[in-house]
Formats: structure tokens, sequence, C-alpha cells
């Protein structure tokens, strides 16, 4: 298929300068708008305590690592990081081993319920998570699970599991059902279609389903407060804890900001092909 | 087959059955029916598990009257919080701020998020990494973007933000303090954060596109905005509706930013269902009334998920 | 086909033990696999000999290790205070061989877990540092214990040992309800003025006496112009505003109730009380501080943008610190201003523990044993003047006699006269009603606050915000 971005750059050159002109402006008044925020986050995570809250803001001052170091060796900041990978990875990976057969299955197999259970994947996307907050609560401490892992990860796929499956479900409509055909009559089994036929043509669909699950769990804060606890802590909740009670640490809050988008930012950019594979939701014909 | 598919189906080719497996019947025996029950029966025992029951006990219990600062009125009360909460005046509020907020957040991102895949659409140099620059907000975690703003950017005379309005001209301004501007500074922040995600997913299926209709499209067409209008956004419209139905569930959903920026504020002006919902069961300890609220929460997500899906169904 | 049989019952009894076993260790514990931190507290043999450290507290001759083997958790505040505490874990253990874990966690979510893991009965926190005003609450669910059989019982208290008249009795009293104590408490604070001494020097103007003067010296302060604001009151977002405002409300003369028990929030001093209150910061604070906290507060005042502000005598220490302020050496303290009623209103703030009913006996012993501990004199001087390590002091010990020592004096020097204003403070500033002592606390804050928050807000007038509170509030207490 021609990038279609070729053909539509074929014009006359007072045409290209006229774009040109309108061009570049606007691409950096864009880029300006999105990145403003987060290079202020950059900023002021190495600026010194008393550059921070200042009117007018400082634009000028000397910077400092500080607030690194103080977010890594005198809170466990690491610890927070380790934890909150340790949950958003098992999360991802159990939630895609139940999103992907799932989405399979409701998007072409037929069984009986099939209607009405994909209704009720619908639906379950559409949970009031604050609602939960009780019930979750006491299942847990009941089983003896708040402040552990599973726990964390129990809470995390209760958001996750139908919004995943309903995105697989998408994607595995999207594919032709070529292959599917030509595998069957191959002779292949029900299983050996899925998994060397279906599976690998959502690979981009999984992808984008695995990429929103990790940050999604990642960035999650509410569940996280309540349910974790002194033994598992994600870093979402190792944040929020330099808002003290004498004084807010912004500057080793922010370097925190800093360090817990680096593991999603290698993520995704190792996994890029397969992201824009995956998000041409729906224009796949 | 018509209609009992139809929900599902896009409107594209009829869903693929597998041909050749043997019986088509849907009944549990056949090997299709158990296989594709082993399939999903993992996702429904966690979904029914971890999201039903939990449901039904929320459900239930917004039928009682349970204020913890006042035990000893927990009672029955059927649908008295119901009633209650029709005649409240900021359960209306949040209503119709959660409306304001969702609709025209989402709108927002939709429209911005296409002009931008459009814009960027070409290749040249460095639009890669302008591609990678754009997706960073919506990496940082939701808690900290409300923490940034209210704080460091929006802060009348102490922030960054507004610091750039003043010397710009714009003046300095209550950005989050103001009723009518702290609404609309937290559609900002919700849009300022996920518009790179249906950027994103809107680039990426303009890439997809086939070239031959828009070709076609070229040739027939006037200008721009007539390609754009009856070739491009059609052919687009089942990302659009995906990306709608996300982020409308995002929305409703919000809680973090919101509360670091304003925790609902001026007054009720920032204050979505679910702030108040937050507000109401855990800071004002009434569980009962908190749950009602949250049930009206689902219901209405119910019904937004029903008006994608029929919109879908007419789209096909 | 003979087969060798083993004995029936004492293979049931086998089955039945193995999977009692399982299930015992499938619910109670998990696999270490999956554990984030080891818990690595050991339990100290008996000793004979009395290790230096913990002479102290053998002084009290009860013993300490009377639960000895007992796991309890406790909930705390992210604060300079708890972490020194924290510091101390060990030798806890070591005087009673309890483990303690603590949880850290932020202000408002800890209420929010604290609540909830009361009202569902869960027995999950041992004891969690509580707000004075949640402690109505506590009782009249009968959520928490009374302190008073573990105070008489001699076997648990030595009470010349604890000395309980030597901390604050106003904290001691705001940790009661209808005379029973709950709690004990850890550490406190008085909300004082913070003011830029070198500023009210350079314009000749005294310490504000009244709110009137208090207003008038924000007006020859305020230089918006050059970033320079007035006067803050504080700390306004949402519901914090009733950390302030009671002050301010209680000085003007504002009663929460009248005599046959309806609220009178909306009284004539109430709306005098919140009309200067808006006045004042519209006038004078700074722009957009109706959305402020009291870190921003802090910040803006350490940052030299601010002329003056009220805040809590925990956080003095951060703008006597060079690393942190920018006005170190420039600014004092003082008493609140007195109100129109003539009496100047402080905030009746500690940090106190209550035992957890919800938790087995011996665990209640282990958690009696430990809020002893905490609210101790050798705790309290061990984690203030004679801490060595590289935290900052404490400013807020429990023990009256302490302020009057002139080592916890030295530690404490942050502005001149700073431990007296807050020892006068606390001694004569506080009002026991300056919240009311209800279980309703938590909504009726809820409501004022809200309508507060309109009031500055402009989106409506005191009079019209204060009446819809008060019509709420009526509601609430029928209920």
């Amino acid at each position: 298929m021609r990038p279609l971005a070729s053909s539509s750059t074929a014009a006359s050159p007072r045409r290209i300068r006229w774009q040109a002109l309108i061009a570049y402006p606007t691409l950096a008044v864009i880029l300006l708008v999105w990145t403003f925020p987060l290079v202020w986050v950059l900023v002021t995570s190495i600026k010194r305590r008393t550059d921070i809250f200042t009117a007018p803001p400082t634009i000028f001052f000397q910077p400092t690592l500080s607030n690194y170091v103080f977010a890594l060796t005198a809170r466990p900041v690491l610890a927070n990081l380790r934890d909150s990978l340790i949950i958003a990875t098992a999360a991802t990976l159990i939630t895609l081993a139940v999103a992907v057969p799932a989405g399979y299955a409701y998007a072409r197999l037929r069984f009986p319920l099939r209607r009405q259970l994909s209704f009720l994947v619908l639906f379950m996307q559409m949970m009031p998570l604050l609602g939960l907050i009780v019930p979750f609560f006491l299942m847990l401490t009941w089983l003896r699970w708040t402040d552990s892992y599973h726990g964390l990860v129990l809470v995390n796929l209760s958001v996750m599991v139908p919004t995943a499956t309903w995105l697989m479900i998408t994607f595995f409509q999207d594919l032709p059902p070529e292959m599917e055909e030509a595998a069957a009559i191959d002779g292949a089994s029900r299983w050996q279609t899925f998994l060397q036929v279906m599976v690998p043509q959502a690979a981009g669909g999984a992808a984008v389903t695995a990429t929103l699950a990790f940050l999604t769990v990642w960035n999650e804060f509410l569940f996280a407060v309540i349910i974790s606890g002194s033994r598992v802590r994600p870093v979402t909740v190792g944040l929020y804890g330099f808002l003290q009670f004498e004084e807010s640490l912004w500057g080793p809050l922010m370097a925190t900001a800093v360090m817990a988008m680096t593991p999603i930012i290698l993520v995704s950019i190792l996994a890029q092909r397969h992201l824009i594979r995956g998000l041409t939701l729906g224009a796949v014909r | 087959m018509r209609s009992p598919d139809r929900l599902w189906d896009r409107g594209g080719p009829e869903e693929a059955r597998p041909v050749a497996q043997g019986r088509r019947s849907a009944s549990f025996l056949s090997s299709e029916g158990l296989f594709a029950w082993l399939m999903i029966s993992p996702g429904l025992v966690l979904m029914v598990g971890l999201g039903t029951l939990p449901l039904v006990f929320l459900v239930s219990l917004s039928f009682f009257r349970i204020n913890l600062t006042n035990p000893a009125g927990n009672r029955w009360t059927g649908l008295g919080n119901y009633i209650r909460l029709l005649a409240d005046g900021q359960f209306w509020n949040s209503m119709q701020v959660t409306a304001i907020y969702t609709i025209s957040g989402v709108a927002l991102q939709i429209v911005i998020g296409m002009a931008l895949a459009l814009f960027l659409f070409r290749v040249f140099p460095g639009h890669k990494l302008l591609r990678t620059l754009i997706i960073l907000p919506v990496i940082l975690a939701p808690i900290v973007v409300g923490m940034l703003w209210r704080t460091l950017l929006l802060t009348p005379r102490f922030g960054a933000l507004d610091y750039i309005s003043y010397s710009v001209g714009l003046g300095s301004h209550e950005w989050l303090t103001n009723s009518r501007l702290a609404l609309l500074s937290i559609i900002v922040i919700h849009v300022w954060q996920w518009t790179p995600f249906a950027f994103l997913v809107f680039l990426a299926s303009l890439h997809a596109l086939p070239v031959e209709p828009l070709e076609a499209a070229r040739l027939d067409c006037r200008s721009w905005w007539q390609e754009l209008w009856y070739v491009i956004l059609p052919l687009m419209a089942p990302a659009i509706v995906i990306v709608a139905i996300l982020r409308t569930i995002a929305a409703l959903n919000a809680f973090a930013a919101i509360y670091a920026a304003t925790e609902g504020g001026p007054g009720t002006a920032t204050q979505i269902l679910n702030l108040y919902i937050h507000n109401t069961a855990f800071v004002g300890l009434s569980i009962g009334y908190g749950s009602a609220l949250g049930t009206v929460q689902l219901l209405i997500t119910v019904v937004v998920a029903l008006l994608f899906f029929r919109f879908r169904m007419r789209m096909a | 086909m003979k087969r060798k049989r083993i004995d029936r019952p004492s293979r049931r009894k086998f089955l039945g033990a193995s999977a009692a076993g399982i299930g015992v260790a499938m619910t109670s514990g998990l696999p270490s696999i999956w554990r984030g931190r080891s818990q690595a507290y050991a339990a100290a043999p008996a000793a004979k000999v009395v290790d230096p450290e913990l002479a102290e507290f053998e002084k009290a001759g009860i013993d300490w290790k009377q639960a000895s083997g007992e796991q309890i958790t406790v909930m705390v505040i992210p604060s300079l205070f708890f972490r020194v505490a924290q510091e101390f874990s060990p030798q806890f253990t070591k005087l009673t061989g309890v483990q303690v874990t603590w949880q850290v966690i932020p202000p408002v979510q800890m209420r929010e877990k604290h609540v909830l893991d009361l009202s569902t009965k869960t027995g999950q926190f041992a004891t969690v540092s509580t707000d004075p005003t949640y402690y109505p609450l506590f009782a009249t669910n009968n959520w928490v214990e009374e302190l008073k059989p573990y105070l008489d019982n001699p076997a648990l208290t030595n009470k010349e040992w604890l000395d309980l008249k030597d901390i604050f009795p106003i904290w001691l009293e705001a940790a009661s309800y209808n005379g029973k104590l709950y709690g004990l408490p850890y550490d406190g604070e008085a909300t004082l003025l913070l003011y830029r001494s070198d500023l009210y020097g350079a314009k000749n103007i005294a310490v504000p006496q009244t709110f009137d003067d208090l207003l008038e010296a924000a007006r020859r302060l305020h230089d918006p112009a050059n970033n320079f604001f007035g006067g803050n009151f504080g700390y306004h977002i949402r519901l914090i505003n009733m950390y302030i405002w009671p002050s301010i409300f209680r000085a003007y003369g504002g009663e929460w109730f009248d005599k046959a028990g309806n609220p009178t929030v909306n009284s004539k001093q109430s709306i005098d009380a919140t009309s200067y209150y808006v006045e004042f910061l519209t006038k004078y604070g700074p722009p957009g501080v109706a959305n402020w906290n009291w870190p921003e507060s802090l910040d803006a005042f350490v940052t030299g943008r601010l002329a003056q502000t009220f805040i809590g005598s925990a956080t003095v220490p951060v703008a006597a610190n060079p690393a942190k302020s920018q006005v170190v050496g420039k600014f004092g303290v003082g008493r609140w201003p007195k109100g129109p009623a003539g009496k100047r209103v402080t905030s009746v703030w500690n940090w106190s523990f209550p035992i957890n009913k919800a938790i087995s006996p011996k665990a209640k012993k282990a958690t009696w044993l430990w809020i002893q501990w905490m609210a101790s004199k050798p705790m309290q001087i061990q984690t203030s003047y004679g801490y060595k390590g590289k935290e900052e002091s404490r400013s807020g010990v429990n023990r009256v006699s302490m302020w009057d020592d002139e080592r916890y004096r030295k530690t404490v020097a942050f502005a001149p006269g700073f431990a007296d204003t807050v020892l006068t403070s606390i001694r004569e500033d506080t009002d026991i009603d300056w919240r009311p002592r209800i279980p309703e606390w938590p909504e009726l804050a809820n409501i004022l606050g809200l309508q507060l928050h309109r009031a500055l807000a402009k989106q409506a007038t005191p009079k019209e915000a204060l009446d819809e509170a008060n019509v709420k509030i009526a509601e609430l207490m029928k209920r």
C-alpha cells in the first residue's frame, strides 16, 4: 500500500512555500502546548526548594540533582517503582491471557449466550470504580490480601479485563476471514487456528491493549492508596506521600514523576511498530 | 443473517463463520460451543467475581440508610435514597458539570486529535520525534497532572502558565477559583492530557486508509474540505466511534486529576458526579446515599454505552 | 488382598490437621516470594541485665513483655515527628517483643482508610494517628476502647511514671468524649500568626492584637504590583478552611448550637466573622487563594511573597531552615489576634492514638503498650532534644514540663519567643468548642466547608452561604 502522505505533497512550488509558512509555526505551537507542562515537570525536578513556588516563577536557576538523590535514598522510591512494575506487569499479562482468547471467541465463534455475554463485557466496562472500593476493601481484608501484590493485581484486573476484552473483540472483528477459512480448509484444529493464525494477526491489537492496560495500572491511584500499605506501595502512592504534613516536597515529587514515566516511555519505544499497527482501529478493511 | 449479529457487525463483510468445522450448531455440546466457552471462562470468572458481585453489593447498599455518623439511624429505606437524590441540588449540579465536562471533553479530543492527525499526516523531518513527544502527556499519572496544573502552572502569579498568559497580555486570572473559569480549566487539563491518544489513533488509522477511494476523491472533489468531509471522515468513522466510547468512559470515571486540581471547587463548580460520590461516601460518611449516587452513575454509563452502540449500528 | 491399614482415627486426624495446616498457610501467610519486604524484626531474648536504652522505660516497673509475640500495624501521616518516632521502633520491639508495622499515608486518605477499617470491623490497624474531632464519631460507634481500664490496671500502667497530668490537658480533653478518654496524644501544635518581622519593623507596625490591627497591617504591607501580598488566613481549599475559620468564628463570639440544640452558624456574629474572612482574603490575599492548601501558604511565605499568614506551629521550622526558606531570621510568630468578643482562639490540634476495638485482647494490650511508649516522657525526650539523627527536631511534644525545659527550648528556637508563644497559645487560647464535639462533625464540616468556599468564591454572600449551611446542618442533626 502506498503511503498516502506521499501523494498529497505533490504540488506547485507556491503551494509548498505557503504550506511551509503556516506549517512550521503551527508545528511549534503544537509542540509547545503539549510539551510545556512536561518540560515544567522536568525543570521543577531539578530546582532547589527555594526556587519552586515563587512569584514570578523562576526561569533561571541553579540546577541540582538533589531531588532525585533524596527521592531515591531518603524515600523508598526505588522500591515503589519495583512494586508498580510487578503489579502492572502481572496485571497486564493476566489481562492479555484472558482477553485475547475471549475476544476471539466473542468475535468469531458461535456459542450459546454469546449476545448476552457480549453485553455483559460491554456493561462491565462501565463500572463506576468508586463504588467498588468498599466491597473490594471488605473482600480483600477478609482474604488477608490487602497490602499485597495479588490484592492490587486483582483490583486492577477488575478494571482492565472488560475493557481489554472489548478492545480485542474489536480487533478480531477487523481481521479478514480469509486466513481463518484457509486454515479450516487445511484441517487445522480450532486451537491451532486461533494460536497460529489469528493471534499473530491480532498482535498489533494485543500490543495496544497491553500498553493501555500497563499504563492504566501503572498510573492508578485511588485503589492503590486504599489497598496498598507498607509492604507493597505503588509509585503513585509513594508520590503522594511527598505531600507531607509540614510541607510539600514538590522537587522530589516531580523527580519521582519523571522516574515513573521512564519505564513506559521505554516500553512504548520498543513496541512502537506493533503499537502503530494496532492503533488502526477500524480503518483497515 | 441479519438481526442477532447486527450489534457486533460494523457493516463490513459479514462476520466470518469458520467453515468446514463440523456441525455448525451453537449448542453447548458442539465442539465449537465448548471451545468458545473454554476461551471465555477465565474472563467471565474474573468479571463476575471482581465486577458483578461488588456491583450487586453496591446496588443493594443503596436501599439502606447507612450513615456512619449516626449508627443508630441505620435502616432499610427502599427507594428513599433515590427520592432524596431527585431533590438534591448538588446532585443535579454534579450531573450538569459531568455532562459539560464529558461532552465537551470528548468532542474537543476528537476534533483536535483529528485536526492534528490530518495536519501531521505528512512525512517530514522529525515527525517521528514529534509523535513521541506528543504522546508524553498520556504517560504522566493523572494525580500528578492535577497537582502540577493546580500548583505549578495555574496559580495566579506563581504558576508558569499564568505568568505566560500575563506576559503575552492575556492577563493573570483566577483559573481554578473563578466558578466559570474553573470548569473550563479542568476541561482544558483533561483535553490536554488525552488528546494525544486520539491523535495517535487517528494518525495510525489515516496511514492505514486504502489509497484508491482517496485518489478517486481527489479527482472528484473540488476542495480539500469536500475531500475531508465526504471521504476521509466516513472512512475514519469506526476509529472515531471507538475513541469516543473509550474516552467517554474515561471521562465519566475521571477522579484523580480533578480531585488534585480543585477537589470539586470552587464551591461545587467542578464537582463531577464521581467527586460528589467520593465526598458523600468517604468524607460525609453517608454510605447508603453514596451507593445510590453510584448506582445512578452506573445507569448513566450504561445508557451512554447503549446510545453509542445504536449509533454504530446505524452507521453500518 | 491384605492392606496395611493406618489406624482410622489417627489417619483422619492427620488429614484434618494437614488440611487445617494448608488452610492456615493459604489464608494467613502468602509465599514469601510475593512479599515486597521481609519483616526482619527478631524478638529479643529475655535479658536480665537492663539495656541502657531501655532503662528509662523499665523504670515503669510494668511487665513490658506481656504481649510478646504480637504483631500490630499502626498507620500514621507522612510527617517529621512520626518519621523520627519510627526510627525508634526497633527499640520498642526490643522492649516488648511486639512487632510493629508502620503504614505511612497522607492525612485525607489515612482518615478514609481508618474509618473504612473501623466501620467494617476488619481490625487491620491496631491504632492510627487520629484527628481529635473524630473521637465523638468513634466513641458513638463504639469502635475504640475506653482507656480508663488500661490506665487503672497496675499490671499495664504505672500511672506515676506515665504522668498524664504532664500532658497538655486540652489535648487529653480533645481525645475524650463525654468525659471518657479514648486516645493518648503524641504530638500537637497550635496555629500561630507568622509574620515578616523585618517588614513590620520597617513600617513600624506592631504585632496585631486584634483583627482590625491585622487588617490594617495587611493593608499597609500589601503590594500586589510587586507580587507581594498583605496576608493570608492560612488555607482554604474545600475542607481545609475548617482549620482556620472556626478560630475566627469563635473569636467573634459565634456559637455552634443554641441551648435548644439548634445550629446557629448563621448568627450575626458568624456572618460578621465570615464577612471579615472574605473581605480580608479578597482585598489582601494572593489571587486564587481559595484553592490554596497549607503548603502553598507556607511556600509563598518562605519565598518572600506573603507578609503574614496563620499556620500550624509544626511548619514553622521550615521557615527557619536556610535550605528551604528565603526569610530566615526575618520572621516572627505571634498568637491569634483578639476578636470582637475579646477572645483569642487557636486550634486544638494533636495527633493521638486510640485502640481499635476489633482486634484481639492480646493485640489490644500490645497496642496499649505502644501508645504508652509513644506518649511517655522518655520517648518525647529521645525524639526531640535527645535526638541525634538526620531529621530535623520536633516542635510539638506533648509534655508541658518539657516546654519549660531549657534543653527543649534550645531546639525549638525557630523564631524569637516561639516556645512561649506556642505554650501560651495552648494554655490560654485553646477552646474545646473550637469545633463542635459531635459525631456528625465530618459531615458538618463538609457542609460548612463547602458553603464557606462558595462565599469566598463569591458564589454567595456570607449570609446566604451560612443560612444554607445552617439549614443543612439542622437537617443533618435531625436524622
